[in-house]
């Protein structure tokens, strides 16, 4: 009996140590993620030129790179940043010469983004870009890196999760850059990857 | 997309919503009156010169403003910044003066047009003799409405005896007023040069910098940027490029080419009656040996047309100071010296330009008087401090944004 | 028999040891209501809460030549009163120029909605040096409000109204006072404030403002003369400690 006895307090003992009371949480289980984002697809400048303007070339190329802290909520804060050529241009001098010139940008933006309804995302942004203007032609080239310190982005997208890491989907969005005062808006297929 | 203009709306509203660079002047158009009528001789206008009574119309001008002629126009001014530019004509020995009226600290303008009847001095006005009695009868009015408010000036007195003998420089700013003033020209151009002294200006201060191959032009900032320039496809340093390169690429927000410092001056000489140029020497790099020969250059030119015209390489820090150093002969270039009065006697330099907001500092001006230099302050734009320093300064000369305000000031001097 | 029955009694003791306890059902007790800052609410009584931020800020280009956009860091404070009233406080500053607001707030909610009204005496201080001079500034501004909020499940908007009316400007440059301007209207601002959670149950802020002013604050330094309003636009972001 005392062979069978000590076995089993040890054992009563062992298992009810495990055992926590269950707590209650306001919150959910965390669900607290990060995730990095590449998106590539098209950018159009709305051509406000001035100088120049018939000669633009306004669709290009755009890539932008974001990652974000998704907790558990609406609510992600990301940094973004990306390259978007915003025009090129070939502008006759006189019959002899012509000048080439190209304005990108390099941006880094704070972002919030609010998921809207399932998968559909808006999202906010600010911060510094690089301006980075190539003059040539005429005699010289020339490269000029300027700081943007006022600039905006807005943007929609729609995000679609493939399974627990991978993500795809489409985003729509809008950029200010301060200090040319240009606009540009970009369509661009996104994938992200949840860290 | 409908919503899509709204979005952008919404964003335009966000990231720009002060994009109002321009002002526009207010024309009474083609078949206005002053167009059918003589133009009045310089001389003319000259007889109206004054200080004048506001008996209707207080309103807008207060109680007291001055008139007076420049190379073109009139131009009326009272103490709190608002002015009138008009063209003069006469029909009939009735003298009409016709242009706009404009706030210079805000945007309120609008039309404005007197008449001189014979009787109040229209008829002696166009036979060229000073009129006993002098009244301006007119309206003004809001943006293009007609001008109906009435206002009516009355000839007070001429400007004192102090003020006429004195040689007080009335200088404007970027050679007329900065882009934010909303004035019609772009500042530091060939136009605003030629619109400055309807302003009332006397002389003028220009930003110099220099391209990267040498040549000296006038223009403010060290970037090409969409504050004075229209947009375009250059950014970045403006010092970067070639002048080739600017011609060709950049235009001023009014549709202004960038001028070379030596075409400035030569339309200073050959087009204007200014008597004080202030080089101000922004350039990033040493400068000295190319806008020195073009100084050079233009007082000769405007010693041989007998026109009395001062110019002067000014020198706003150390950098430029110790460039002009090591100038040959330095110490005999005109210059301007906004340092110590210390560093002013090292350079030799002709003007002492402190600024304003040391104040008067009426010792040391005194000193570069007996010590036969000038001195100038800059840049002073609130109306009461215009007031105290012309009142209590012995400065020989104020920079200004405001040069009518500073023009009131001064004319009605006892 | 007996061995059995010890067994079976040992079993019985151990066995309940065997069965877990009771998963509860996960209880969301959040209130977005009470856990907000700009949303106006009956704030526990002497209960003080802060929040920390930034607004970015693009001042008009007339007066810095220049697009720039700046932070501005941002304190917000609110003591908890009786009979639905509150204080509160902002401490926002950009190092050479900052601002103390302190005031209180009478509010009043009706379901989903609710408002308040509120008034402000702001303190602004600035110090810098230019030129090789010590500049200085020191303003008085008034600023009554109105607040009207909407509460959804998780997520509160509260759009507000303010009036800016300056008491006293004086500015001095070194020994000279420069400026010295009393009792004008001074413009209005408009804001529109989402509150919801960002983490557990901390709450974050995005606010989006336009102050359509003369006289802005964190520029006094540039000593500007322009008789004009400007719209400046200002994006902020906080997060409720």
């Amino acid at each position: 009996m005392i062979k069978h006895i000590v076995p089993l307090l040890l054992l009563l003992f062992l298992l009810n140590n495990p055992l926590p009371a269950q707590k209650s949480d306001t919150t959910r289980r965390s669900l607290n993620h990060y995730s990095l984002a590449i998106g590539f697809g098209w950018a159009h400048y709305i051509n406000s030129l001035e100088i120049g303007k018939a000669e633009a070339t306004i669709d290009h190329p755009g890539i932008s790179l974001k990652f974000y802290w998704e907790p558990e909520h609406r609510l992600s804060l990301g940094l973004e940043s990306g390259y978007y050529r915003i025009f090129g241009m070939t502008r006759e001098i006189d019959n002899e010469q012509s000048g080439k010139v190209t304005l990108s940008a390099i941006p880094l933006l704070l972002n919030v983004r609010m998921r809207i309804v399932d998968h559909f995302y808006l999202s906010a942004g600010a911060g510094l870009a690089l301006m980075l203007n190539r003059v040539s032609g005429i005699n010289q080239t020339i490269n000029s890196t300027i700081l943007s310190l006022s600039n905006y982005q807005f943007s929609a997208s729609y995000l679609y999760p493939l399974n627990r890491y991978w993500i795809i989907g489409g985003e729509f969005k809008f950029l200010n850059f301060g200090k040319t005062d240009d606009w540009i808006y970009s369509l661009q297929a996104c994938c992200a990857i949840r860290l | 997309m409908k919503t899509r203009p709204l979005v952008f709306l919404l964003l335009l509203a966000l990231c720009g919503c002060n994009k109002d660079r321009e002002l526009a002047v207010p024309t009474a158009g083609p078949n206005s009156l002053i167009n059918e009528t003589y133009p009045l001789p310089a001389f003319s206008r000259a007889l109206m010169d004054g200080v004048y009574t506001v008996v209707n119309g207080n309103q807008l001008v207060g109680d007291q403003v001055i008139v007076k002629s420049n190379r073109t126009h009139l131009l009326i001014a009272d103490a709190t910044g608002n002015y009138f530019i008009l063209q003069a004509g006469y029909l009939d020995s009735v003298v009409f003066l016709q242009g706009y009226w404009r706030y210079g600290y805000g945007d309120d303008t609008g039309l404005a047009s007197f008449y001189i009847a014979r009787s109040e001095g229209g008829t002696e006005l166009v036979t060229g003799v000073q009129p006993q009695t002098l009244i301006l009868r007119g309206g003004y009015g809001k943006g293009s409405e007609s001008p109906v408010s009435e206002i009516t000036l009355q000839y007070q007195r001429p400007f004192s005896q102090t003020v006429r003998n004195s040689n007080f420089y009335i200088l404007a700013h970027r050679s007329g007023g900065r882009t934010s003033d909303r004035l019609p020209v772009s500042e530091n151009t060939i136009e605003m040069i030629g619109f400055t002294e309807k302003l009332g200006s006397t002389g003028i201060e220009v930003d110099v910098r220099l391209s990267s191959d040498g040549i000296p032009f006038i223009y403010h900032d060290p970037d090409i940027n969409i504050r004075l320039t229209q947009k375009g496809p250059l950014a970045g340093p403006i010092e970067n490029y070639t002048w080739e390169q600017l011609s060709a690429f950049v235009r001023l927000i009014h549709g202004e080419k960038i001028p070379t410092l030596e075409a400035a001056l030569n339309y200073v000489v050959d087009s204007t009656l200014l008597r004080f140029v202030y080089l101000d020497m922004k350039a990033n790099r040493d400068a000295m040996a190319m806008v020195i020969p073009i100084q050079q250059r233009i007082l000769q030119r405007a010693h041989d047309k007998g026109r009395d015209l001062r110019v002067f390489v000014g020198i706003p820090g150390t950098e430029v100071l110790e460039d002009l150093m090591t100038y040959p002969d330095y110490q005999l270039i005109p210059s301007l010296c906004e340092l110590s009065v210390d560093d002013v006697r090292a350079v030799n330099a002709q003007v002492w330009a402190p600024r304003w907001t040391l104040g008067t500092q009426n010792d040391l001006v005194r000193q570069m008087h007996d010590e036969n230099r000038l001195a100038v302050s800059w840049t002073i734009d609130a109306a009461p401090w215009i007031r105290d320093f012309i009142n209590e300064g012995s400065f020989d000369g104020l920079l200004t944004n405001f040069p009518y305000v500073v023009a009131y000031y001064h004319y009605t001097k006892e | 028999m007996n061995q059995r029955k010890g067994t079976f009694l040992l079993f019985l003791l151990v066995f309940p040891a065997l069965a877990f306890a009771q998963t509860t059902t996960r209880i969301d007790s959040f209130n977005i209501a009470s856990s907000s800052m700009r949303y106006p609410h009956q704030e526990k009584k002497w209960d003080f809460r802060i929040a920390a931020g930034l607004s970015m800020v693009k001042p008009p280009a007339d007066l810095l030549e220049n697009a720039i956009q700046a932070p501005l860091v941002n304190i917000h404070m609110i003591f908890g009163l009786p009979y639905r009233f509150s204080l509160e406080g902002d401490l926002t500053t950009i190092l050479v120029s900052n601002q103390l607001a302190l005031g209180p707030r009478w509010g009043y909610a009706w379901r989903h909605f609710s408002f308040n009204a509120g008034y402000d005496l702001a303190f602004v201080y600035g110090q810098m040096k230019v030129g090789g001079f010590n500049n200085a500034s020191v303003v008085w501004i008034h600023y009554p409000s109105l607040s009207l909020g909407y509460r959804l499940k998780n997520l509160a908007l509260t759009l507000k109204g303010e009036c800016v009316v300056v008491a006293n400007i004086s500015q001095r440059s070194g020994e000279n006072e420069i400026t010295r301007e009393r009792n004008f209207f001074n413009g209005i601002t408009t804001a529109l404030y989402i509150e919801q959670r960002l983490w557990k149950d901390h709450v974050f802020v995005i606010g989006l403002k336009d102050n359509y002013e003369k006289f802005y604050w964190p520029t006094w330094m540039l000593f500007s003369t322009f008789n004009r309003f400007y719209h400046i636009p200002e994006l902020y972001f906080s997060w409720i400690l």
